[in-house]
């Protein structure tokens, strides 16, 4: 189950560092919806000189980083630090996707792929919480009062 | 695993993948034309050319749609192309609208009609440079009519001649011809036939086209 995300967030990695990339060596990006151009030269796609998918790499690589430290050290508290990144993550990613669908009218590949990426982590790491990390009995006692 | 060697294995993979991916992205760039898919179809009476055909040596044709974002990026790349080779730079623009591009046929009409009055390429530009202004609206037919007159059109021939059914089936045709040559994606440049994967700057476009001359020089003087 840790590893289903640690991929995913290695994936998110990609996508986003990709997408810095030709950011800054001012590339052209090939696109299948036709729509990248519109939605990475958009005003929304930088916060001042930053561009988004450079704080989207940041994020998918202190994920993975906290996803490797959970596997190694086992501490329900890096999870829950993670749950609380995705869950903010997702906001913003529902967000993005909104100025996509209905601010700029156009959609980007790259971006849908990386909304998509957090939505599975967020979702799966909630799924996966009392897998990973069972309640103790008494805990469970205790809620089922 | 000791702990040491996993997180040296993090960064090292980390590392690799920003590496890998600049070489990919710098690689791309540099490389232009990779794949040497051939246009099967040769220039047609009815395609819609600028440069002169008498002196040119190189053939760029162009598919490409009017409400497509990249190709409006491209269109000044092109038409910088077109002032540093005006002798020896033959560019064709064919039609190939989008079905997501909902005015995307509309504007190649437009062109078409602003054709038949004999200035195809002074709107084919005005439609790239004020593509955001008519893409979303619902019905651009009138922005169309406005820069026919700014262009010093007759308007009430061009307002006819948009709804001329032979102008989008022309429109149509070229498009089916873009998908007999697989082109999948706006814009599509073929140079001297052959297909290029799109360059990213101006300096590697004109690079290719640079080779591309000296190719034709050389089998000329051969």
């Amino acid at each position: 189950m840790i590893y289903t995300l640690i991929v995913l967030a290695f994936l998110g990695f990609i996508d986003a560092t990709y997408l810095t990339i030709e950011h800054f060596m001012g590339g052209i990006i090939p696109c299948t919806t036709g729509g990248c151009e519109a939605v990475t030269n958009s005003v929304y796609a930088t916060i001042g000189p930053v561009p988004i998918s450079l704080i989207g790499a940041f994020y998918y690589l202190s994920v993975f980083v906290l996803l490797i430290l959970v596997h190694q050290e086992k501490k329900e508290l890096y999870y829950k630090i993670f749950l609380l990144i995705e869950a903010g993550a997702f906001l913003t990613s529902l967000f993005l996707v909104y100025l996509q669908l209905f601010v700029i009218g156009q959609i980007c590949d790259y971006c849908m792929v990386s909304a998509g990426i957090t939505t599975s982590l967020f979702v799966l790491g909630l799924l996966f919480w009392r897998k990973i990390f069972p309640l103790k009995p008494i805990e469970q006692e205790v809620a089922s009062v | 695993m000791s702990k040491t060697s996993l997180w040296a294995g993090v960064t090292v993979l980390v590392v690799g993948v920003v590496v890998v991916l600049m070489l990919l992205v710098k690689m791309s760039s540099d490389l232009g034309s990779g794949s040497a898919v051939s246009l099967k179809t040769a220039l047609a009476a009815t395609d819609w050319t600028r440069g002169s055909a008498s002196s040119s040596k190189v053939t760029l044709i162009e598919y490409a749609d009017f409400q497509c974002p990249a190709c409006a990026s491209y269109h000044p790349l092109v038409k910088e192309l077109e002032r540093e080779f005006p002798n020896d730079l033959l560019v064709v623009y064919r039609h190939f609208p989008l079905p997501q591009h909902k005015n995307a046929v509309m504007a190649s009409v437009a062109a078409e009609a602003a054709g038949k009055q004999g200035k195809f390429w002074e709107m084919h530009d005005v439609l790239f440079e004020k593509q955001t202004e008519w893409s979303d609206v619902s019905d651009p037919k009138e922005l169309f009519g406005s820069y026919a007159i700014f262009l010093g059109l007759n308007g009430a021939q061009f307002a006819a001649d948009l709804l001329d059914p032979s102008l989008e089936a022309k429109v149509n045709s070229q498009k089916l011809d873009g998908v007999k040559n697989n082109v999948n994606s706006t814009p599509t440049f073929f140079l001297d036939g052959v297909r290029l994967v799109n360059p990213r700057s101006y300096a590697s476009f004109k690079e290719l086209v640079v080779d591309a001359l000296e190719k034709a020089d050389k089998s000329s003087s051969n």
